[in-house]
């Protein structure tokens, strides 16, 4: 998994490796697991239902896509709307990790996830802030 | 007859660019209820449905041959252009049950003209299965019907509540427009009265006026 380069965004794969790159988690062993990130990835696309069923209904109905491995499986994503999915992956991630980010990190991509669904704008991310231990 | 692939390309692309984040999935959506409301209101997708009446038979059930469904009965007409007053009884989509008023002592063979809209299932690609020249002759309606609806969605990347409303009203023109087209046989310059119902013996198609009860009363 590692390694990968995928620009497309189309399969668990890409989507968790590309979470990985902005989560500074691409060399094992990985501080967030696979389960972890399959989690935040199968969460965000029901939040993304939420806020925009036309991403789901007209395809799936009341079903919703879930994934259980980080495989080559297609997630079925509209090409636009691919990048506010991999912020809201990383946004669930993060709000689990009580170590060394932020939750104010954590609320800005979950913001950016909201935001790009619903409105035009996205908000900029925060930057990260070290934590007092690792400011000594 | 399905609309074609150049043409829905076209208006799925203009669309699109005006509805930054909006999904095909959610555009195609919105057009079934787009070409639903053009075609019900504007009566711009007739079809002539050859049948016979027999003797003493009031009640016929209509049914489209080229797709659609009816949602109203125009004309029942003869070979002669001579009109057969109906209503229709019930409504059993894509069909129609219709009713005579009067019962005929013999056979004859009868076209009736209806007007359609599109109905479920939709084409290959969750296409509505709506008529080839709707939307080379309908384009811009079409379109401001799709972005005028999806403007107006609350709380979308895509909403916008000032310009929502001015393309709905645009759609609502294009409909009335096209339904005046459609009721002068797309002539241009037809003469935009008719003869009083009561003294007319067929249809006012084709700007052509019906000034005699019969053509008998022509005396030829």
């Amino acid at each position: 998994m590692a390694g990968t380069t995928s620009f497309t965004l189309d399969s668990v794969e890409s989507y968790v490796s590309d979470a990985r790159t902005i989560l500074l988690d691409r060399t094992p062993p990985y501080r967030y697991s696979d389960d972890t990130l399959l989690v935040a990835l199968n969460t965000a696309l029901l939040e993304a239902r939420r806020l925009r069923p036309d991403m789901f209904v007209y395809k799936f109905g009341d079903r919703m896509p879930s994934f259980g491995a980080v495989s080559s499986e297609q997630v079925p994503i509209e090409p636009q709307l691919r990048l506010p999915i991999v912020y809201g992956l990383v946004a669930h991630a993060m709000l689990r990790d009580e170590e060394d980010v932020p939750v104010a990190r954590a609320n800005s991509f979950l913001a950016k996830f909201q935001n790009m669904l619903v409105g035009i704008f996205a908000s900029p991310a925060s930057p990260t802030i070290a934590t007092p231990q690792q400011q000594q | 007859m399905a609309i074609q692939q150049q043409d829905l390309n076209r208006l799925m692309n203009e669309c699109e660019v005006q509805l930054p984040g909006a999904t095909r999935a959610g555009i195609r959506g919105v057009m079934f209820n787009v070409i639903d409301e053009f075609l019900s209101d504007s009566n711009t997708w007739p079809e002539w449905i050859p049948f016979t009446i027999t003797q003493n038979t009031q009640n016929y059930t209509l049914t489209p041959a080229k797709g659609g469904q009816i949602k109203r009965l125009g004309d029942i007409v003869d070979q002669n252009r001579v009109c057969y007053p109906a209503v229709v009884d019930d409504l059993l989509p894509p069909s129609i049950n219709i009713c005579l008023i009067w019962p005929q002592n013999n056979p004859v063979a009868v076209s009736a003209r209806v007007f359609k809209s599109i109905v479920l299932p939709n084409q290959h690609g969750d296409v509505p299965d709506a008529p080839s020249w709707l939307i080379p002759q309908y384009e811009r309606v079409i379109e401001a019907g799709i972005v005028g609806r999806m403007q107006m969605h609350k709380s979308k990347s895509y909403s916008d509540s000032a310009n929502g409303p001015i393309n709905v009203k645009r759609f609502r023109d294009g409909i009335a427009m096209a339904r005046v087209q459609a009721e002068r046989a797309y002539l241009r310059g037809a003469q935009a009265w008719s003869f009083p119902r009561n003294f007319r013996t067929h249809s006012q198609d084709g700007g052509s006026s019906t000034p005699f009860p019969t053509p008998s009363s022509w005396g030829v």
